[in-house]
């Protein structure tokens, strides 16, 4: 956004309020892709842009006597996005309408890592343990070796629960090209 | 607007069509000090009438104010905060607080030279045989319910983008003009009272309120 927009928009914005239509429809019209291009970077559901973005101009229809003509507009404006897109995160994570990945699969090579008739697949795995980074091999050998919950490893690794849980996952899947 | 007139719409031509369509004249607010001096006005009126004609004044208040210094301190850094805080919603319910976040810290100062004005007087002071007269519970309720649903009113007709926040200083808000009108009529000056029945009290309100912010102050 340049400093012309900026300018423009407060103009706009300001006829808006006397109750100059075709103003008013410019604007929204402009501030429509700005929107969706502020918030496409949060959102990972493409259907969702469109809603919000929608409901980010119903909701400046309905606050447009907060925005005082002195005052800058876009901060005012984002004020509103970041509101309306949380208020969607909240009402998105409420329904439980998300879809959630488990990666803590129960599949998995611990008892080949265990085993020792396996022993020749249990130096494989140790060397291609070897070849990890330190704290990911801690991590994975902390999950699957030792049986330590996610919670304890994300707090003893100073981690969150995800990322414990991606580092597992991407353990995994390097093993599994390593090994074969 | 409602919601529903997205649904009825297909997309964001027809959306902003109809948006310009409904499009009213409409007066910004007034700045925040001026939207917020009413609610000053009345709950300081309102508290004066029910702790003067309602619950009655300590018999001993003039001289309390007059040459009492910790009664002094107490009530000057209470009005401090209800002043403060008061005015401060006016910032606080507007959806980018007018660019002026600053102004958040005047009352959070005032509220933590009040705060440990408490702590300090409840560690040093005799403690011994202290008073739960419970008879400051319905008082503060009476003191503290028109001035709260004429802020809660006002909160709702900004367009708060924090809930968290109106309801804090609403609840600080509240707080502190109940919180003298309990000083102006409660005789019992026990630390032990003044903390635990005369000012935790407040402390369950704004959690309450914290609880129900999303529901009361949505838009």
């Amino acid at each position: 956004m340049t400093n012309n927009d900026e300018t423009r928009w407060a103009t706009l914005i300001s006829a808006a309020q006397t109750g100059d239509k075709a103003s008013y429809s410019q604007l929204l019209a402009e501030l429509y892709p700005y929107i969706k291009n502020v918030i496409a970077p949060r959102i990972s559901q493409k259907d969702a842009i469109d809603d919000i973005a929608q409901e980010i101009l119903i909701s400046l229809h309905g606050s447009m006597n907060t925005y005082d003509g002195k005052r800058a507009f876009k901060p005012w404006l984002h004020a509103i996005i970041t509101y309306r897109t949380y208020d969607y995160f909240r009402k998105h994570y409420k329904n439980n309408t998300y879809t959630y990945e488990d990666l803590d699969f129960t599949a998995t090579p611990e008892d080949y890592v265990t085993s020792t008739a396996h022993i020749g697949e249990y130096k494989d795995i140790e060397k291609a343990l070897d070849s990890l980074p330190k704290k990911q091999r801690k991590v994975f050998e902390m999950a699957k070796i030792q049986g330590y919950s996610m919670k304890e490893i994300a707090s003893e690794m100073d981690m969150s629960e995800s990322a414990v849980k991606v580092s597992i996952h991407r353990t995994l899947g390097k093993l599994k090209e390593m090994i074969g | 607007m409602s919601n529903d007139s997205k649904k009825e719409n297909k997309g964001p031509e027809d959306l902003i069509s109809k948006l310009s369509g409904d499009l009213e004249p409409c007066e910004p607010l007034k700045h925040p000090l001026k939207r917020m001096a009413p609610w000053v006005i009345i709950a300081s009126l309102y508290v004066a009438l029910v702790a003067f004609f309602g619950i009655g004044v300590r018999p001993d208040i003039w001289d309390m104010l007059i040459h009492n210094h910790r009664f002094q301190l107490d009530i000057g850094l209470a009005t401090m905060i209800y002043l403060s805080s008061g005015f401060v919603l006016g910032w606080v319910n507007l959806p980018d607080m007018r660019q002026q976040p600053w102004v958040v810290a005047i009352p959070v100062v005032f509220l933590v030279l009040f705060i440990g004005n408490i702590l300090f007087r409840l560690f040093t002071e005799n403690l011994a045989n202290p008073n739960y007269d419970m008879i400051c519970f319905p008082h503060s309720v009476y003191l503290t319910v028109i001035p709260l649903g004429y802020l809660i009113f006002l909160i709702r007709k900004g367009c708060p983008a924090c809930h968290k926040k109106s309801a804090l200083f609403a609840t600080i808000a509240i707080s502190a003009i109940g919180w003298i009108g309990l000083r102006f009529t409660s005789p019992i000056d026990h630390m032990v009272h003044i903390f635990f029945v005369q000012f935790l009290p407040f402390i369950a309100l704004g959690i309450l309120l914290g609880i129900l912010s999303a529901k009361l102050f949505r838009w």
